[in-house]
This record gives structure tokens, C-alpha cells and sequence, in this order.
């Protein structure tokens, strides 16, 4: 008997493999057309110890030629991170590097029953200055480039700062538990009336109605919220079909956001996500996503290439013709 | 960019006797067969074509609105909190449904530490539909609970020496009473909320702050 495969893998065949590959190939030229080296990390590597953790449970194999622990990547960036200070150091310009590559999470979850996923991502380093302004701008252009290449229809892309809630929670004095409620948009308990009527703005302004915030809380968030909401309206003109909305507590980050960062909703979904970090010393600012929702809207929605038919005898001109006119050839 | 309907799942039950009181304050109004417990229906329409109903049992409110197969919903906060997921919004507390998530056990070894032969300070077996909110209410305390998922009868666990501890949904006390079983800690008090699936409220923030405002108003 053919042995199962491993619970949340799977192979893509036909069709599904097909856009996989069609896919990739689009974001790792339009990645690289926008200025992105293209950089392939290998992805079993030795763990860092130096660096947080990403929270991602990883599959751990042992090396028998060194003895060492090896970690199966479940997430790409911290990856390009490394490979950015290692190969990249010292070139006094921003370094901008786009990849698509497969990761693997050890734990399954009712909610994400998979255990691979396509990953892509791009990343832009240089001086926290230069990453907060022009590469954060510079990273959701080429988001938006690639979602519009990739067909995937209306998009909105929701912001957030994870230092400037904290903040106004740490001002409120909330608790864990109630910061945890607020993450949700749940009223905290327990709260003195005072104390609900100061979080009160954070959890109804969000949306459309974020710009009722400004003027609400004291210097210096008042200036960093303003700030919030003009970046809103320059990513907003600078990409007018997608719609850039304000969450200001959002806990869906990943751990080593911090400042500015964002997600992506498309197709339904929580399709993509990004912000400003520091990693290995480096400040950067990126996004990634996941192509697997991507491939099945397109299996279901995208015409497979035109086919025709061509005799075993026909000759080399008949085949270059077929291809050159991006049809896909059915010997008879 | 709007879905051609948005769906709002309702739970089966005590809940939802209650949760009709508010409905009526609104403009909103379901379809006949919705209140008609004999029909076989499962998705209901309302006078807004673009809002459908789905009655489901309580705890799967909190599981369709998480996947976003509904938009939004009405839950109890015990199966919110059990689900303990951040794509659920838990935007506004109905006041209804109100009971509390507690821990009991016999009334013999209420008092575990003196009576129990058996009590590990360390390791505890609970039967449960709330795993997730029992190991982390035992691990507070430094105690490793061991769950035995039941979905009822829960009374009946520590009398037939399945477990020590129960930890269920408790309203006025009686069937603990007349099971021989002691309230000993309220872990959550409970009342149903609105909850909304996070994508639908950052896709349709407009549709999702108009079904909230409509409750919202109902309460005032």
C-alpha cells in the first residue's frame, strides 16, 4: 500500500500545479522588474538562538554529520534578514530582496488545517528613517503591483501601530485580560467609568470613522495618530483602487512587528500581511502572503491556456507558433 | 465591495427566547418558519434582501462566524472564549442569556486538600465541554488539568468516578444540588454577545457598523 502522506501536506497536481508555478513565476518577475533581487534561502537551517522567536511551531530534524538541531522554516523573513546582513552589509543604499518559497508549520489547527504553504514576500533594509517613509510606501506599491497582476479583485488594506494602542492601553492602565478584550473590540470589564470612557474612541474609531481619533488623546500621541491617519491618505492617492483603512488595535500581528504595520484583505480573506521591524540589527519594512488561496481562486476562476491540436509529425515552426501564441499543445 | 448577502447565525435555545425580545425593538424581522420548531429549515430570510439567518446550535455560532461562513453572530461568552481566537469580535454585550462558566465538585471532596485521598496538588482530571478555558484556569493555579471533552450530563462525570472536577455552565445551581455537586469558583460570567467575523468587519465595515448600531440601539 502507497503510505499516506503526512496530515496537512499535500501534492499540487494538474491544474492546481499549473497556477502554483504560473503564480510564483508572475511575483518573482514582477518582484524583480520593481527593483527586488531575488533570493532563494534554503530551508532547513540551524536555529538562531540570538533571535526571538516567531511563535511558529517548526519541525526540528537532526543533523548527523554535526550533532546539531536543524530547524524546518515555517516562515521566510527572518530568513532574508539573515541573508540581507551576511550578503548585503555595508552597501550604503537600501537593499530590497523578493522571494517565494515553501514553509511548513509542525502544528495544525482547526482553522489552518494545512501544514505547507507558499510563501512571498519582499523586503526593503536601510536607515529606520528611509524604511519608514519611502520603503514602507515603496513595499505596499509592489503589494498592490502584484495583487492587480495577479487578478485577485478589490482589496482593502487595513493599517495599524502596535506601539501607539499599547500606549494609550498603558495610559488607561489596563490589564492583559483587558488589553486581550480590546484586541477584539470588546468593552474591557471592571473599568472605571473614567477609565472606559478614555479607551472608549480606540474601539469606535476604526474605519471609516477613524479620523474622529485626532484631537482625542494628548501629545505626543495625538501628533503620532495624525501622522497614522496622513499616511492613510498618501498610500490611499497613491494607489486609488485600493481602499486604506485605519484599525488602531488590531492583535493579529506577527511578533516582530513593531511601528506601522498592516494587512491586506482580498478575496474574502486575510490575505497578506507586513510592517516596520528589526531584525538581525537590520530595520526593515516587508509584507508577505501566501499564494494557496491565490491558486485556488484561479483553479476555479482562470482559463487554462487555449489548447490545439498538433499531429506527433508536425514540424518545429508549427510547435514554435503554438507556444509563441501561449497555447498549450494536445498531440493527436 | 459587498458579498451579495451577509449572514447572521443565531443559536438554537434559551438564548435565543431572549435574544428575540431585542429583535423586536429593531426594524429587522425573519421569516415565519424561523420560530416554527417543528420546521426543518436551517437558513431563514429577513425583510433586508441582502441579510440572511442561520439557526445553529449555540456553541457552532462562535465556529461559523470564525471561518466567516457567517458574518456575524450571537453567542454566549463561554463558547467565545472557549474558541479564544482574535479573527472573532466581540463588539457589544447583549445582556441576555446570563449565567457563569463555574467549577464544582462533590460535595465530599469540595474541600479536596482535607477529604480526597486521592488530590494531587499538581494534576487534576475535569470533565468539560470547555477544555481550553479549563487548562488555562488550572494552570493560574499551577495545576495540570486533564480533560474529558463531554458535550452533557456533565453532573453525572465525578459520581461514576470519571473525573474529580467538573466545569460547566451554571444558571440557578439546581442540577448541581440535586446531582450531590458544590459551586466551589465562578471561572467566566457569562451573557451572549454580538460577535462579527474580523475580515467581514475590515471588508464591510459600513454593513457590519449598521448591524451593530441596529442592536445597539434595540439595548438603549
Amino acid at each position: 500500500m502507497t503510505p499516506l502522506l503526512p496530515i496537512g501536506l499535500h501534492d499540487s497536481i494538474a491544474a492546481e500545479a499549473y497556477w502554483l508555478n504560473r503564480l510564483k513565476q508572475t511575483c518573482l518577475q514582477c518582484m524583480y522588474g520593481f527593483g527586488y533581487d531575488l533570493v532563494e534561502p534554503t530551508p532547513l537551517e540551524q536555529e538562531d538562538k540570538t533571535q526571538p522567536p516567531t511563535g511558529e511551531s517548526r519541525f526540528r530534524v537532526h543533523d548527523p554529520s554535526t550533532d546539531a538541531p536543524l530547524v524546518l522554516r515555517s516562515d521566510i523573513t527572518p530568513q532574508i534578514a539573515r541573508i540581507a546582513k551576511q550578503h548585503y552589509a555595508g552597501q550604503g543604499h537600501p537593499v530590497r530582496l523578493g522571494y517565494v518559497g515553501q514553509v511548513f508549520r509542525m502544528r495544525a489547527s482547526q482553522m489552518k488545517p494545512e501544514r505547507q504553504s507558499t510563501q512571498v514576500g519582499a523586503e526593503f533594509y536601510g536607515d529606520p528613517d528611509t524604511v519608514a517613509h519611502q520603503g514602507l510606501l515603496e513595499v505596499l506599491r509592489l503589494l498592490f503591483w502584484l495583487m492587480r497582476t495577479l487578478s485577485v479583485g478589490p482589496c482593502v488594506l487595513d493599517l495599524s501601530h502596535a506601539g501607539l494602542a499599547s500606549r494609550i492601553m498603558d495610559l488607561a492602565g489596563l490589564s492583559p485580560d483587558q488589553r486581550r478584550a480590546v484586541a477584539v473590540k470588546q468593552k474591557p470589564e471592571d473599568m472605571t467609568p473614567e477609565g472606559a470612557a478614555f479607551i472608549e474612541p480606540l474601539l469606535q474609531y476604526t474605519g471609516p470613522k477613524a479620523d474622529a481619533l485626532a484631537g482625542v488623546y494628548p501629545e505626543p500621541l495625538d501628533a503620532e495618530i495624525r501622522q497614522m491617519l496622513a499616511l492613510r491618505d498618501r498610500i490611499g492617492a497613491l494607489c486609488p483602487d485600493v481602499r486604506v483603512s485605519i484599525d488602531w488595535v488590531d492583535g493579529r500581528y506577527l511578533s516582530y512587528h513593531q511601528g506601522i504595520g498592516f494587512h491586506l484583505f482580498a478575496l474574502g480573506q486575510d490575505i497578506g500581511r507586513g510592517g516596520v521591524y528589526t531584525s538581525h540589527g537590520l530595520h526593515g519594512v516587508g509584507f508577505s502572503f501566501y499564494l494557496d488561496p491565490l491558486v485556488r481562486h484561479a483553479v476555479l476562476h482562470h482559463a487554462l491556456p487555449p489548447e490545439i491540436s498538433l499531429s506527433p509529425a508536425a514540424d518545429d515552426a508549427a510547435i514554435a507558433r503554438a507556444l509563441a501564441d501561449g497555447q498549450r499543445i494536445v498531440w493527436g | 465591495m459587498t458579498p451579495q448577502r451577509y449572514v447572521l447565525a443565531l443559536p438554537k435555545g434559551r438564548i435565543l427566547k431572549e435574544f428575540q425580545g431585542i429583535l423586536t425593538k429593531t426594524p429587522l424581522r425573519i421569516e415565519d418558519d424561523f420560530y416554527d420548531d417543528a420546521c426543518r429549515k436551517l437558513m431563514f430570510a429577513t425583510n433586508r434582501p441582502d441579510l440572511s439567518v442561520i439557526r445553529v446550535r449555540s456553541f457552532d455560532v462562535a465556529t461559523f462566524v470564525r471561518y466567516g461562513a457567517a458574518h456575524l453572530g450571537v453567542a454566549g461568552m463561554d463558547a467565545i472564549a472557549e474558541c479564544q481566537d482574535p479573527d472573532v469580535y466581540v463588539p457589544l454585550n447583549l445582556g441576555i442569556g446570563a449565567c457563569r462558566l463555574s467549577v464544582a465538585a462533590p460535595e465530599k471532596w469540595a474541600d479536596s486538600e482535607k477529604t480526597d485521598p486521592f488530590w494531587h496538588a499538581t494534576h487534576i482530571r475535569v470533565a468539560t465541554k470547555y477544555p481550553n478555558i479549563t487548562q488555562q484556569y488550572y494552570a493560574q493555579k499551577g495545576i495540570q488539568a486533564e480533560c474529558v471533552k463531554l458535550n452533557g450530563a456533565m453532573e453525572l462525570a465525578p459520581a461514576l468516578g470519571l473525573c474529580r472536577r467538573i466545569v460547566d455552565l451554571v444558571s440557578s445551581g439546581e442540577t448541581l444540588r440535586m446531582n450531590g455537586l458544590k459551586e466551589l469558583e465562578t471561572i467566566l460570567p457569562v451573557t451572549a454577545h454580538l460577535i462579527v467575523n474580523r475580515t467581514a468587519y475590515k471588508l464591510y465595515p459600513d454593513a457590519m457598523g449598521e448591524m451593530i448600531a441596529l442592536f445597539q440601539e434595540a439595548l438603549s
